[in-house]
C-alpha cells in the first residue's frame, strides 16, 4: 500500500551517504515511502540505489537542485501523494521529526510545513546563521510574516503545492519560493527539528557560493516579488 | 547628456520592467535571468536621473562627453551579459548532446 506521504531525495554525487540514509528509512520508518532522484552524479549514486533495490529515479544531465525536486513533485503528481517532503540526501535530516511535521501539517491544513531548527531553540550568532537571519528579515519586509527558519531544507508540502511546484517554473525548493507563496496566502507553519552535521560528501551550498545564495536569495525576495 | 536622451532612457527602462513583468507572470522567464535585466533598467535610470553622477564619473575616466560613458557602461554591461549567456549556451548544448544520446541509447533493441 501507498503511503500519504512521498519523501523526496535529490542526491549529486552522495555515494559516501545514499544507502545510510536510505537504509535508516527502510528499516526504522518503513511507513513513508521515499524516492530517490539522482541528479546526473558523476560517482557511484545511482549504481549504489540500483544494487540496493532502492527506488530511483536517475536523472541522466545534472539539473541542480531546483530540477531534482521538481521530478520527484512530478513522481509525487502522478502518483497521487498527499504529502511530499524535500529531504536531504546526505544525512542532515533526522527521520524522527517527520511525524510531527505531517500531524501539524494535517491538523492545522497547513500548506507547506517547515522543519525549523528555531522553533523552540535560539538561533546562534555564527556567519552562517547571519545570512539565514538576512533572508529571514527580507521575508517579514515583504510578507509581514516571520519565518524562523527560511534556509531550512526539511519542507512537507500538500496536495495543492504538489501540484503547482510539479509544474510551474520559478518555484524552486527555496526560501524565495515560500516567501511568494506567503503573501499568495499559503499557510506556512513551522515544526521543531534538530539537524546533524553532514558526514561526507559534498553539500549543494559551499562556502563560497552560501554568500552569492543569500544574494540571490534577498534579490529575489524583494526585488523580483514585485513583478511577479 | 541631453534632455532627450534622458527620457528615452527612462522611457525604455520602465518599458522593459512593463515587459519582464509580462514574461515573468506568463513563467517565460527564470528569476536569475530577470534579475539582470531589472538591474540593467536601474542603472539607465539612475543615470538619467542623476546626470550630475554621470560628469562626475566621466571626468574621473577622462572621457570626452558624459554621453560616452553611458554607452560604456551599456556596452560593458551588455558584453558581461554577452559573456555568461556564451558559457550558458556551451553547457546547454552539452546537456542536449548528452540527452539526445542517452535517449536513443535507451531506445536501441538489443
Amino acid at each position: 500500500m501507498r503511503s500519504r506521504l512521498l519523501l523526496i531525495i535529490p542526491a549529486y554525487n552522495e555515494a559516501d551517504n545514499i544507502e545510510r540514509v536510505v537504509e535508516s528509512l527502510r528499516t526504522e520508518y518503513p511507513q513513508y515511502d521515499y524516492v530517490v532522484v539522482n541528479d546526473g552524479s558523476k560517482d557511484r549514486t545511482a549504481e549504489i540505489c540500483r544494487e540496493r533495490g532502492y527506488r530511483l529515479i536517475s536523472l541522466p544531465v545534472n539539473l541542480g537542485l531546483a530540477g531534482a525536486f521538481q521530478t520527484g513533485m512530478k513522481y509525487a503528481a502522478k502518483y497521487g501523494y498527499e504529502y511530499a517532503m524535500q529531504y536531504d540526501g546526505d544525512g542532515q535530516h533526522d527521520p524522527k521529526y517527520i511525524a510531527a511535521m505531517l500531524d501539524l501539517a494535517v491538523k492545522e491544513q497547513c500548506d507547506i510545513v517547515i522543519g525549523s531548527r528555531f522553533v523552540t531553540e535560539r538561533k546562534p550568532w555564527s556567519a552562517r546563521m547571519l545570512g539565514s537571519r538576512v533572508i529571514a528579515t527580507c521575508i517579514a519586509v515583504t510578507t509581514g510574516r516571520r519565518i524562523k527558519d527560511p534556509t531550512s531544507g526539511m519542507r512537507l508540502f500538500n496536495r495543492r503545492m504538489i501540484e503547482l511546484l510539479a509544474n510551474q517554473v520559478n518555484y524552486g525548493p527555496e526560501p524565495d519560493t515560500v516567501a511568494y507563496l506567503l503573501r499568495k496566502g499559503a499557510v506556512v507553519k513551522e515544526s521543531q527539528a534538530f539537524m546533524r552535521e553532514r558526514v561526507a560528501g559534498e553539500s549543494y551550498l559551499r562556502f563560497g557560493t552560501s554568500i552569492k545564495y543569500m544574494i540571490r536569495m534577498c534579490a529575489s525576495i524583494l526585488i523580483v516579488q514585485w513583478f511577479r | 547628456m541631453s534632455p532627450v536622451l534622458r527620457v528615452m532612457l527612462i522611457v525604455a527602462s520602465v518599458a522593459t520592467g512593463f515587459y519582464i513583468r509580462r514574461k515573468l507572470r506568463k513563467s517565460q522567464m527564470q528569476i536569475a535571468d530577470v534579475l539582470f535585466w531589472i538591474l540593467f533598467a536601474v542603472v539607465l535610470i539612475f543615470m538619467s536621473v542623476f546626470p550630475e553622477a554621470v560628469s562626475w564619473f566621466t571626468e574621473l575616466l577622462g572621457v570626452v562627453s558624459p554621453v560616452n560613458f553611458v554607452f560604456l557602461v551599456v556596452i560593458f554591461l551588455l558584453i558581461v551579459r554577452c559573456f555568461s549567456l556564451s558559457v550558458k549556451v556551451s553547457s546547454l548544448e552539452a546537456k542536449l548532446d548528452k540527452l539526445v544520446e542517452e535517449f536513443a541509447v535507451s531506445k536501441t533493441e538489443e
